[in-house]
């Protein structure tokens, strides 16, 4: 089932129960959560929506489940508009964030609960909900856990028992609401490939929404980045990240992150800390104060390269090298490149290590508003 | 070194400490629970005391002495009359006095009434306030008022509520029940006063222990209710549950606990039913010329306290006891098999 948004828009009313202070700018009144979004899921794809925590990625996500009223702008599931549709009528699977199984029910009784809701024709005999119940189960792999509680499940299972709950009754659209969220980290692995798989197998189209770039980027057919409500960036994983519309996006994905310098561009030639770093023979005309984004694996050790740091610390992981460096124009304390071990990085009497860059893993933003400049 | 299992090892530490210690087998004596509790007892004690003191005083004396004198005829408290053993006699006595058979059959009928219906109403209406959010404080407030009014005051604005006072046909006082009633054509009826039958009575009685029992029961479910986590109602919505299925397949079992635990309590409270007996009708528990017809087992037990017949008495309140012990049990049991914790 195709999903599209359009100039979707939700705005809650402020929280205006504590009394004003005078002189207080009257700016609490509304939070726009979500703000004029406009986005087409193509049928039977993974669609991961990230962003960090408050950008309204999960709002949008209850927006099209129905538990959340747009206030403005409209939802297709297909050519229908499901804008003004209770969420009973909309056929969705949801995961919650906590998965909210019912805990009095056991496994099976959790998983046969919206089958059970059936009505008129869609009605099934016991025989088939059972049966049903069973394939969903052994989908996700907890087929011999069906006479548990949730309680006595850990959290890897209930979570698999939320999916098989929200996949058996055969939704148009799948949702889930950071479903990783609350497992560790090698159960965290396994389930993105097992919801991947899931995915994969039952062709239903998925929406997850998720704050670590990684799992998104990891399983995802399409990402979605989201800043305060606004759609940031929609592609391939890797073409997102290999091509980011912005700084935001440039640093939200890819660990370990980019590197962002304040730089300068004069001539044609591009200025960090006073070093010509990078010929830029398309924007030879301008001369402006930019944001310079350069990946860790843009940076080739070079003797004679143009870029200089001063060395950190060198950490060596096998096939990579971690090179920690220092530089005046870096936006942050500290910054990484990460190259190849063969190459070795040698630094010079007074500690420096001199790189040259790699023009493809470097990003020109403007320095106020981090739009990218393109060259 | 060759090495020792570790009964050896106590064995050496015991024989021949200094072999032992040679050997670096230290044994450190660990302080265990218990040794704590030898040293430390005492203390413990003291800090009970004080409770300890007044439970015993005023809860423990109180409790026993009525097994005591349940067993004895012509006990007083001043000694004023020598009592003396009579055995089981007064159980027996209470067992065969005619008013403590209606006496019986109206506290048990008054519970077995009441419960179900203001425990059901009660669901209800928690169930309403919890799903409006303008006025619900408002409507708390409404609904909590009876909780912290007096039973007795409040009785006798249900007698004057059920008021009818004629002479044949001659009506000199019709109150607001009657006169509605009246509205729809039906015959006004004698509710509580002179002549009335213990059908209206009973009416009357079990009108009002609903009422009264409603804002507490609505105070323990609305906490309940509004401990369930939220996201179990979307869950169920995403899945297209009807609301009555989500009453009875999510709300009520989620809120159960708090349900046993009011069934539970009303039932205690059921069979212990008296002020509001006489709030409506007076100390003689029943309208004038059919006194007593509305008397409950704790009426009967008070009843006996003037005439000397405190064993009398105590049977007819271990009896209670014994029959509440009952009840609550087979509550219990019943809540362990339904109740979701």
């Amino acid at each position: 089932m195709k999903i599209i948004l359009q100039n979707l828009t939700k705005i809650f009313p402020g929280r205006n129960k504590t009394k004003k202070k005078k002189g207080e700018e009257k700016n609490n009144e509304f939070v726009v959560a979500v703000d004029d979004f406009n986005l087409e899921i193509p049928d039977g794809k993974l669609v991961g929506m990230l962003g960090p925590s408050g950008c309204g990625k999960s709002t949008t996500l209850y927006m099209i489940s129905g538990l959340q009223k747009p206030t403005l702008g409209k939802v297709f599931f297909g050519d229908s508009d499901v804008t003004s549709l209770e969420p009973e009528n909309r056929g969705v699977g949801l995961v919650f964030q906590n998965y909210a199984l019912y805990p009095h029910l056991t496994v099976k009784q959790n998983i046969l609960f919206p089958l059970q809701n059936f009505k008129g024709e869609q009605k099934l005999t016991k025989e088939e909900m059972l049966d049903r119940a069973q394939t969903a189960a052994n989908l996700v792999q907890i087929g011999e856990l069906m006479d548990r509680k949730p309680s006595e499940l850990s959290g890897g299972q209930q979570q698999r028992v939320a999916i098989a709950r929200a996949l058996v009754k055969m939704p148009r659209v799948l949702l889930l609401d950071e479903p990783l969220s609350n497992l560790d980290a090698r159960l965290r692995l396994q389930t993105r490939e097992e919801i991947r798989r899931i995915q994969r197998e039952t062709g239903i189209t998925t929406v997850f929404v998720t704050h670590d770039q990684e799992e998104a980027m990891s399983i995802s057919d399409i990402i979605v980045v989201m800043k305060n409500g606004v759609k940031q960036q929609v592609g391939a994983p890797q073409e997102v990240y290999d091509d980011p519309a912005n700084l935001f996006v440039a640093q939200f994905l890819g660990t370990p992150p980019i590197n962002v310098f304040d730089g300068r561009l004069d001539g044609g030639k591009l200025f960090v800390n006073g070093d010509a770093v990078m010929e830029v023979p398309s924007l030879a005309g301008e001369t402006r104060e930019v944001a310079v984004g350069i990946r860790p694996e843009a940076f080739v050790p070079d003797d004679s390269g143009p870029m200089s740091c001063k060395l950190s610390s060198l950490e060596v992981m096998g096939r990579d090298c971690s090179v920690v460096f220092t530089n005046d124009a870096s936006r942050k304390p500290i910054s990484r490149a990460i190259v190849n071990s063969d190459v070795p990085v040698v630094p010079d009497a007074a500690g420096i290590v001199r790189f040259t860059l790699k023009p493809h893993k470097v990003f020109l933003f403007d320095a106020e508003s981090g739009e990218r400049i393109r060259f | 070194m060759e090495k020792l299992s570790d009964n050896e090892v106590l064995e050496l530490v015991h024989s021949d400490p200094a072999a032992a210690a040679q050997n670096r087998y230290i044994v450190h004596r660990v302080n265990t629970s218990r040794d704590i509790g030898d040293r430390n007892q005492y203390k413990a004690w003291v800090y009970l005391a004080p409770a300890l003191i007044l439970l015993l005083i005023f809860s423990f004396y109180p409790l026993i002495n009525t097994f005591r004198m349940a067993l004895l005829n012509g006990y007083t408290s001043d000694g004023f009359t020598t009592a003396y053993q009579v055995g089981f006699r007064n159980f027996k006595t209470v067992v065969n006095f005619v008013d403590f058979k209606q006496c019986l059959k109206n506290t048990v009928l008054l519970c077995v009434i009441t419960v179900p219906i203001s425990t059901t109403l009660a669901l209800l209406i928690a169930v309403a306030l919890n799903s409006i959010k303008p006025l619900q404080r408002m409507f708390q407030t409404i609904f909590f008022l009876p909780y912290v009014t007096n039973a007795i005051a409040i009785g006798m604005v249900f007698k004057v509520v059920f008021n009818r006072v004629a002479v044949g046909d001659l009506v000199q006082t019709e109150a607001v029940i009657n006169r509605f009633i009246g509205l729809f054509g039906a015959d006004p009826v004698n509710f509580v006063n002179v002549g009335s039958s213990w059908g209206a009575n009973m009416f009357v009685v079990c009108t009002y222990i609903v009422w009264n029992a409603l804002p507490f029961k609505i105070l323990v479910l609305l906490g309940g209710l509004q401990n369930v986590n939220k996201q179990y109602y979307e869950a169920a919505k995403i899945d297209s549950t009807s609301k009555i299925r989500t009453f009875f397949r999510i709300t009520i079992p989620l809120v159960s606990p708090m349900l046993a635990y009011v069934i539970i309590t009303s039932f205690i409270g059921g069979f212990k039913e008296y002020s509001s007996i006489v709030g409506i009708f007076g100390e003689t528990m029943g309208p004038a010329g059919s006194e007593g017809q509305m008397n409950t087992i704790v009426g009967f037990v008070y009843k006996m306290l003037p005439y000397w017949k405190t064993g009398v008495a105590s049977a007819a309140s271990l009896i209670l006891f014994g029959i509440i012990l009952i009840v609550t049990a087979i509550n219990g049991l019943v809540s362990k098999r339904t109740v979701h914790y």
